[in-house]
């Protein structure tokens, strides 16, 4: 069984930079309300985007000739963790600065990466992916939006769902199909397109989730023209370009840190000899963050080396998806009424937020199905 | 992995897989064999003629030796040795254990069978506030069969089996810490040989005219004991890390909670996907299983460390949860960088 979760070893410094972070949270973020912290990366705040990327932390892999710092993947790894950990609003930039803009600089040609990735650096670019469509969500490779080519470019027609923040965003990279669908494989003729929002023919419609919020949305492209130097990497790649887009996507601390506000809330306001049940949950959580970290790190460290631990991802994405959903549903069912001190009255909006969001986690970015298909795929099971 | 420890692994792994291949060995060969590679003395310092090995070696040897089921008492021998370093006493030759009285009134599993099959030649005894070396031989054990009972090994008077006796300074909590530790290092080992049965009997058994593992809802259950497994080997070998270079009462703590976790739910799905087969004597996985299953309540169940971390974190406030591991884990890095590890 080669699965590999080496701890992360002496790697460089990060006191300093989590230092700094720290004191960036406590100016911006540690005054905001429990329930406004809890949203997490689901949580949308321009100014704090445009006072992180001034900070040089959005986009900090990334060469300093594009806006980057050029830093390694553990000084954005702290950066990120200490976001999640504290609650800061990161949805602004989130995508832009995970995906979107490695993915331009990786495949983009150099006029797109001067346009765009500077200017994402600066967290006032914002960016959406147009994958599922209202008749292809985990099944990818059915999708059927087209991409024609026309003069000096290409028209887009069909829709896509559940894309996050479309209506907030900038651009939107969208998975299409630029060739007449080959019978022997779908995920042929697939390809990405960057996509100006503002276009004409672009149609966006939130919709409301069972929270009460809209953070994704329905996009519907009537003949949208992208121009040529839009096209990322190759015609009829997307497809190779998608799944390795989402396999880099899976291990990082977002998978387990979405309920880490209410963790912090109960440690804060848990009143002095609880009962047992709750002693216990408590150092469980511990373990299970403790455990879920040393494993994501690991794989952050591999990430960094060059290497591309697809397994090692899958697995800590969906053993962080459940303990993070495990939270709100297991407090719901272990406190008392004598469990908190005054202060936990800021506890009730948030159990019952996250209660009601955290289905969405296990779903985002390939469900608990796909993950475990993947795991079985690479153990050679199929 | 350094280059050292994975020489280490390899050998270890080889000697172990060819003692656990005959299963009629004599202990006492296969002792010897241990003894030649200077096993026992992994955890003394050179200066105190060990291997001068650290503690992500011992964790290392402590999950081959569960992987391969071995039934000497090598793990027990090796913390048992480095304990007599530290009450500067010299180590008796042959095989060694331990028992925590207070830590662990009810155990450790598996001492009693070592005892009856004859498989210890002294025991370490750490009471309260006392410590007491007993040779087994002398007490009469291995010429008739008397068997000492633990509270005797601790409060009788034992004559010329006694080797020595004192004051436990500061009590016996480090040494509960590092026997869970070397447990949760057992018990990933035994998970993982669980996994790998598991795996491995699904692709050969058909059913239906296929084989078992090319069932979408035997493959689940694979995915998540893999998943289960990485999480054990992960927590036991960090917690390796953080006692090689500092404090680890924390990260031994949830590792052995997360281990103890794994155990109960790969025990579920090794058991289920195996069928009938697997629960019979014959078949070897009962011996990976169900001693998981006696670790879990070795030296700290999950309900006892978790109310132990609650109690650390709470004492922490009000500094976060976060910053509590986060500086733990960032002090461990240092302490790597400045080479206290290596």
């Amino acid at each position: 069984m080669n699965v590999h979760f080496e701890p992360i070893r002496a790697a460089t410094d990060m006191s300093a930079l989590r230092a700094d972070v720290r004191a960036f949270l406590d100016e911006k973020v540690a005054h905001l309300p429990a329930e406004v912290r809890a949203q997490s990366w689901s949580g949308w705040d321009d100014g704090l985007s445009a006072a992180m990327g001034a900070r040089g932390w959005i986009g900090m892999t990334w060469p300093t000739t594009f806006g980057g710092q050029a830093a390694s993947q553990l000084d954005r790894y702290t950066v990120v963790e200490e976001m999640l950990a504290a609650g800061a609003p990161v949805a602004a930039h989130w995508i832009a600065d995970r995906q979107s803009g490695t993915l331009i600089l990786k495949f983009g040609s150099d006029d797109l990466k001067r346009e765009l990735v500077p200017q994402i650096a600066t967290g006032k670019l914002f960016f959406c992916i147009g994958m599922s469509e209202p008749n292809s969500g985990s099944d990818l490779a059915s999708l059927r939006t087209r991409a024609q080519r026309v003069d000096g470019g290409w028209s887009i027609s069909g829709s896509k769902i559940w894309t996050t923040f479309a209506d907030k965003s900038q651009f939107m990279i969208a998975l299409v199909r630029t060739t007449q669908q080959d019978a022997r494989s779908s995920r042929d003729g697939l390809s990405q397109l960057v996509v100006d929002l503002s276009s004409e023919g672009v149609t966006i419609r939130p919709i409301e989730d069972q929270t009460g919020a809209a953070h994704f949305c329905e996009v519907f492209f009537d003949s949208v023209f992208v121009p040529d130097r839009m096209l990322l990497g190759e015609e009829g790649q997307g497809w190779a370009q998608v799944t390795a887009e989402l396999a880099l996507e899976r291990s990082g601390p977002e998978r387990f840190l979405s309920s880490h506000v209410l963790l912090e809330a109960v440690c804060e306001t848990l009143n002095e000899q609880p009962n047992d049940a709750m002693l216990a949950l408590l150092g469980e959580w511990a373990a299970e963050l403790w455990v879920l970290r040393q494993m994501s790190l690991s794989v952050a460290s591999r990430l960094e080396r060059g290497e591309a631990p697809m397994l090692e991802a899958a697995i800590v994405k969906d053993l962080g998806a459940r303990y993070e959903q495990s939270i709100a549903r297991d407090l719901s069912g272990a406190f008392t009424a004598s469990s908190f001190s005054d202060a936990g009255s800021a506890i009730e909006p948030v159990l019952t937020y996250l209660v009601a969001n955290s289905p969405c986690f296990s779903l985002r970015g390939g469900t608990r199905e796909i993950l475990r298909g993947i795991i079985a795929r690479e153990l050679g099971l199929r | 992995m350094n280059e050292h420890r994975s020489i280490l692994k390899e050998t270890v792994e080889r000697l172990f897989a060819d003692l656990a291949a005959d299963r009629n060995a004599d202990p006492r060969a296969s002792w010897h064999a241990i003894e030649e590679l200077g096993l026992p003395g992994l955890l003394q310092s050179q200066e105190a003629e060990g291997f001068g090995g650290d503690w992500e070696d011992a964790g290392t040897v402590f999950k081959a030796s569960a992987i391969h089921r071995l039934e000497i008492p090598v793990s027990e021998t090796i913390l048992a040795r480095s304990w007599l370093v530290g009450l500067s006493l010299k180590s008796p030759e042959g095989m060694g254990g331990f028992l925590l009285h207070s830590v662990n009134p009810a155990g450790p599993a598996g001492l009693e069978r070592m005892l009856a099959a004859g498989k210890l030649d002294w025991v370490l005894a750490l009471g309260d506030k006392s410590w007491r070396l007993v040779d087994l031989e002398e007490f009469g054990f291995t010429s008739n069969g008397t068997r000492p009972s633990r509270a005797e090994l601790i409060s009788k008077d034992l004559g010329a089996a006694l080797i020595a006796e004192g004051p436990l300074d500061g009590g016996p909590q480090d040494h509960a810490h590092q026997a869970a530790l070397m447990r949760a290092c057992q018990m990933a080992g035994a998970i993982e040989a669980m996994v790998a049965l598991a795996i491995e009997y699904t692709r050969d058994r058909q059913q239906f005219g296929r084989s078992l593992s090319s069932f979408q809802a035997i493959q689940h259950q694979l995915a998540l004991a893999v998943e289960e497994s990485a999480a054990a080997s992960c927590a036991a070998a960090s917690a390796c890390q953080a006692m090689t270079l500092g404090n680890a009462a924390f990260e031994i703590a949830a590792a052995k909670w997360r281990v103890g976790k794994a155990a109960d739910r790969v025990f579920d799905i090794a058991h289920q996907v195996h069928g009938a087969i697997g629960f019979t004597r014959e078949y070897d996985l009962h011996q990976f299983s169900l001693r998981a299953q006696e670790w879990r309540r070795d030296f700290g169940n999950e309900g006892y460390w978790a109310r132990e971390m609650a109690r650390a974190v709470l004492s922490n406030r009000p500094k976060p949860l976060w910053h509590f591991l986060t500086a733990r884990h960032d002090a461990i890095l240092a302490a790597e960088r400045a080479g206290a590890g290596s």
